[in-house]
């Protein structure tokens, strides 16, 4: 009880401290320039140009530095690929620059081997490690060297490229979980080219897509987010129409004006019913294609026989069909979806048809086969190093780990964000091969899972601190290369992983030297675009070099006589009876494949279509759980018969039935403390299976089961579950 | 007087003390690393404001002169005098002057000195007055917001909240 | 000069993306909260992408984006309950102002505005280093106790006013853009001046697809949306 003589005694007290904080004056230095850098004014900030490497996208981007230090980003309006539009992920690489557990020393290990146990060391200790590492692994068995990396574009690709060249070893393997290969394939078996195209979906009428969500994740989501915006509003008369066929309503679906739900794995017969639809009904140009396709065996895929393989209405895929086949230039894309399961060719190769029957090859409104290599034609043969390389690189990479589990290395430089110690499938047991390797050196800003294993972390700077070029992987005609400069002076004592490997050539001498005869990085990229006559200050300054024309398109040589697609189901590990629901896993779109989950901001971004935040969940739709005994909120268990985890369930009111959604990048075990312990890791669930043509990772080829389980917690989400709050309450 | 009394008019007075104290001890000047006399440059040798404080008329902040801009003129000027030599010393190691901060707003406001220096035509020694024939700089005007309120109403200035606190 | 600052949210082009939300939060100095403060409601993003549920044709259920920032409500529910008088209606910019140094947080405008567009600072959010290096300089980085909301990017419409006074010339339409309205891939948020007949957003008032927020209560926002479209049938 405070009465009166107390009170007065605090209140005095609380004011002679008032009196006394007041008074005191902490000084503060004002720090001028000893030289004022040129450009400089104080109090207004300058813009720098660069590329942005929070997704393989390859946006552009602009970066406000403020008193030497990154403000904000913003896309940069001068790049065909964005447009001066940005996405969250971009938004968020100021966190990534300016982390509080970003590595600033290199590490070496410090307790038991793949413990993450490390110490700082200097500089020079850690380059003598490599330095002994590197030269008696090439004196003595030089293909015993390891390169194992995220695909790597522009010179960069081409320094670790002649680097292990020159050193003697073939094996260099680039990790991309979502590689596109069933799309390479698919494209070759359709088209004739074995590449990736541009889809002109600001041009179309008509877009048909086939579990593609293009405008969250995939290979460029902020150029088809710009695109799909042109669309719909930059032609006065014309809105187009967006279908989506998919097993669950994604943010991408959310947008469509018809979503169709499907079976995973069965886009490839709904692409192939409304071929035939198309062909029936002379719906299509291609008439001699048509006629010999339909003699192959379309004519057997009736709407009907897609509807049953699909779960969609017949008259619905009937319907669509018809509508596409009226409303040209139509465009049929399909996604990672429809391309990781065992029978991803089949689906894409069908979809495939679609453009072809539609005849929008090569014209606008469709898709076209740019020569995104014309513009490196004066490389000569390294020309292919320095454009993306769309594979997964699966089939080296289990090829690696077989080698790895063997013995046949002695050593392996590890480096990228595609993290294959969380992003592999456990029955690989890729952690167990890697730490037979006995000199693990990896390139990091951060220790994730798989830099965790090493014996030696080299701290390189982040994206925005270092110089590079790029070249994305669409948006772009072949007209744009991109070029990287450091927007702030790197703070860390870092050096990028092109650097340090130009300096180990150096020491090795030999052909190692000759391949690498530059001083730095920097000096390698100045001399590369001097050599193409180009005024690289002025291009830095743009971002890159746009040269405004791309050459034109080059043909697609089986336009005119396709073959009709092997018609094939996905096959889905687990027995129906233990494990009753598919498993469909899809990249968050805040995370990505994993990689942003360090990043406060893009952690506490709710997610689109669950709003949940900070951890992941487990979709289901009504029926499946009623039928389950579960509703919404409730904890369960998710196994696969590769895995299990935990997770809340939240009820999908727009998913396939029979189907079973998780968002993949949740569930890290390291790479700090935004990311580390927030539910299970979905990777963890799925098979080693492959698509069967490409042998690339089939990640829809499982089966799940769900079984209530009491767990701590719930799952935080912003909009209230049972939607009290509904849409026609805010008109 | 009993102890009560004495305790509570004690409190009273500390009450008093800590309400009426100025927000900002203008005491002492604070202690520069160099000597450097604004009286010498401004009023003896007529120097401009802004030839030193250049982002004045430009940038919210008015900025101290770089290294570079002293080393101007005492490359060759003065340089026998021991605060000379402290500043050339700095030229020499390529080190920036820490100097300590003088003139000082309160928190959360924003000040842009380009408006009040180009468009207001704001003599500087209206706010930093004295300056000009100091030895040692001093800040000897309060900040408080009913003065700047004051000449902001007599000229007809904005006095909405958000010009200066966003 | 004299603005009416409106922006226009077109939601046929909202794709539910969230890089607006980020945008803002690089933008204009909003903490992250973590998982326990978002469980009670208190994540501070200024603007947020309401997902709605509902039925659409055929009885499927289909999800509609909302992209909710501050409304700017020319009768705004918030101004007239502040006791201290810490939010009230610019006139210069014709913009629902927050006035950090006057909030003595009675919390008293968040309970009042309908769109709950108002967060509160529960907490003095801890910044760890180097993520503070990001803060923009341009703004009051809040502490706790006061409440916030979006701007409209007043330090960008400041800067904007400025560039243009030193040229000597009006602010041209596109020229200031709140963050969201700059990142936005496809376009959806549009940003202008109300009181140039010109400016696009003056073009899509005129939209019949334009419609406000729960319009009946009379708050007159200044942030407009149109209708979402879809293509009909199959």
């Amino acid at each position: 009880m405070l009465n009166r003589r107390g009170f007065l005694k605090i209140g005095g007290a609380t004011a002679f401290a008032a009196l006394f904080g007041g008074c005191e004056r902490l000084p503060k230095t004002l720090v001028p320039f000893v030289i004022p850098p040129e450009n400089y004014a104080l109090g207004e900030s300058l813009w720098y140009a660069s590329v942005c490497r929070q997704c393989p996208a390859g946006c552009g981007i602009v970066v406000r530095n403020s008193e030497g230090r990154a403000k904000k980003i913003e896309g940069n309006p001068l790049h065909p690929v964005n447009r001066g539009k940005l996405c969250a992920r971009g938004q968020a690489g100021l966190q990534a620059l300016y982390h509080p557990e970003r590595l600033g020393k290199p590490l070496k290990l410090d307790g038991p081997r793949g413990s993450g146990k490390f110490r700082e060391i200097p500089w020079e200790e850690a380059l003598r490690l490599l330095m002994t590492g590197l030269s008696s692994v090439r004196a003595e068995a030089p293909t015993a060297l390891l390169m194992l990396t995220d695909p790597m574009r522009g010179h960069r690709n081409l320094v670790s490229a002649r680097f292990m060249k020159a050193f003697g070893s073939p094996h260099r393997v680039a990790w991309d979980p979502f590689g596109q290969d069933a799309h390479l394939s698919a494209n070759e078996a359709v088209y004739g080219v074995r590449d990736l195209p541009e889809h002109d979906l600001a041009g179309t009428r008509y877009l048909l897509s086939f579990s593609g969500d293009f405008l969250e994740t995939g290979v460029s989501p902020v150029h088809f987010g710009h695109a799909y915006g042109r669309m719909r509003a930059a032609r006065p008369t014309v809105r187009g129409k967006f279908v989506h066929f998919g097993p669950r309503l994604s943010m991408t679906a959310a947008s469509a004006d018809a979503f169709l739900p499907v079976a995973p794995g069965t886009e490839g017969y709904a692409a192939l019913g409304i071929a035939h639809v198309m062909v029936r009904e002379k719906l299509t140009p291609a008439a001699a294609a048509a006629g010999r396709l339909w003699n192959a065996g379309l004519k057997e895929f009736t709407p009907e026989a897609a509807g049953k393989k699909t779960g969609a209405p017949a008259a619905d895929i009937e319907a669509v069909a018809r509508e596409f086949g009226s409303n040209q230039p139509g465009l049929a894309m399909a996604g990672d979806a429809a391309a990781s399961c065992t029978n991803g060719v089949f689906n894409l190769s069908a979809v495939g048809l679609l453009n072809l029957l539609a005849g929008n090859v090569g014209k606008p409104g469709g898709i076209s086969f740019p020569d995104r290599l014309a513009a490196f034609a004066s490389f000569g043969a390294e020309a292919k190093l320095l454009l993306p390389a769309a594979e997964s690189g699966y089939p080296a990479l289990r090829d690696a780990v077989e080698r790895m589990g063997k013995g046949a290395f002695r050593m392996a430089l590890l480096s990228g964000a595609t993290n294959p110690a969380f992003t592999l499938p456990p029955s690989l047991k890729f952690e167990e091969a890697l730490l037979k390797v006995p000199t693990i050196v990896s390139f990091a800003s951060f220790l994730d899972e798989t830099t965790s294993l090493s014996d030696l972390v080299l701290p390189t700077p982040t994206y925005l601190e270092e110089w590079g070029d790029d070249i994305a992987p669409a948006g772009h005609g072949g007209e744009a290369i991109t070029l990287g400069q450091p927007v702030v002076a790197p703070f860390r004592d870092t050096r990028s992983m092109p650097d340090v490997l130009i300096a180990a050539a150096k020491e090795l001498g030999g052909p190692a030297a000759a391949a690498l005869p530059w001083g730095s990085f920097r000096e390698c990229l100045d001399k590369a675009y001097a050599g193409m006559g180009i005024d690289l200050e002025e291009s830095h300054k743009n971002g890159g070099i746009f040269s405004g024309k791309a050459d034109a398109p080059r043909r697609a040589p089986k336009e005119g006589s396709p073959a009709l697609p092997k018609a094939a189901e996905a096959a889905f590990a687990g027995d129906p009876a233990r494990y009753p629901l598919v498993l469909h896993v899809y990249p968050s779109s805040a995370l990505s494949d994993g990689r942003g989950a360090n990043l406060p901001w893009l952690q506490e971004l709710p997610d689109p279509i669950a709003t949940a935040v900070w951890r992941n969940w487990v979709e289901v739709g009504p029926k499946t759980a009623a039928a389950l005994g579960l509703s919404d909120g409730d904890g369960v268990t998710v196994s696969s018969p590769f895995g299990s985890l935990q997770a809340f369930v939240f009820l999908h009111p727009a998913i396939a039935e029979g189907v079973a959604a998780m968002p993949l990048g949740q569930g890290h075990s390291r790479y700090g403390k935004y990311a580390a312990d927030r539910g299970g890791n979905p990777y963890a669930l799925l098979p080693a299976s492959v698509e069967s043509a490409t042998k690339a990772p089939a990640r829809h080829s499982t089966r799940v089961s769900l079984v209530k389980t009491r767990m701590k917690g719930a799952l935080v989400r912003t909009v209230h579950p049972e939607g009290q709050w509904l849409y026609e309450n805010i008109l | 007087m009993t102890r009560n009394a004495i305790a509570s008019i004690l409190a009273l007075a500390a009450l008093a003390l800590a309400v009426l104290a100025p927000t900002r001890s203008t005491a002492a000047p604070p202690e520069q690393p160099i000597r450097y006399t604004h009286k010498v440059h401004v009023t003896d040798y007529k120097l401009d404001c802004r030839f030193c404080h250049v982002y004045a008329a430009k940038s919210a902040s008015a900025g101290i002169p770089s290294v570079a801009k002293c080393m101007m003129c005492h490359r060759t000027i003065a340089t026998d005098r021991p605060e000379i030599r402290k500043l050339a010393q700095y030229w020499k190691d390529k080190k920036p002057i820490p100097w300590v901060r003088v003139t000082e707003l309160q928190e959360y406001t924003y000040f842009p000195h380009f408006r009040m220096v180009t468009y207001g035509k704001v003599p500087c020694l209206t706010c930093h007055p004295g300056i000009d024939k100091d030895d040692i700089a001093v800040q000897r005007q309060e900040f408080g917001m009913g003065w700047c309120l004051a000449c902001h109403r007599g000229r007809g200035v904005s006095i909405d909240c958000w010009t200066c606190h966003i | 000069m004299k603005r009416r600052w409106a922006m226009v949210i077109d939601m046929d082009l909202c794709t539910g993306c969230g890089a607006c939300v980020a945008a803002c939060v690089a933008e204009n100095n909003t903490p992250t909260v973590g998982e326990s403060e978002a469980g009670k409601g208190r994540l501070m993003q200024w603007i947020r992408v309401v997902r709605y549920f509902r039925k659409e044709e055929h009885d499927e259920t289909r999800a509609i984006f909302v992209a909710t920032p501050c409304m700017h409500c020319e009768k705004a529910p918030c101004e007239i309950v502040c006791p201290v008088y810490a939010t009230y209606h610019d006139e210069d910019d014709h913009v629902n102002a927050m006035v950090y140094n006057r909030c003595i947080g009675t919390r008293y405008c968040g309970n009042n505005c309908p769109y709950s567009v108002r967060v509160f600072n529960w907490w003095d959010y801890k910044r760890e280093k180097p993520l503070d290096e990001q803060l923009n300089p341009d703004l009051t980085v809040r502490s706790r106790g006061v409440m916030e909301k979006c701007s409209y990017c007043i330090q960008r419409i400041r800067r904007g006013k400025e560039t243009a006074l030193s040229e000597g010339r009006p602010i041209r339409d596109g020229e200031v853009l709140p963050a969201c309205a700059q990142t936005c891939p496809p376009g959806a948020i549009r940003f202008g001046d109300l009181d140039d007949p010109e400016s696009a957003v003056s073009r899509m008032m005129k939209d019949p697809r334009r419609f406000r927020l729960m319009e009946h209560l009379g708050t007159e926002p200044s942030t407009v949306y149109l209708k979402k479209m879809r293509a009909p049938g199959r």
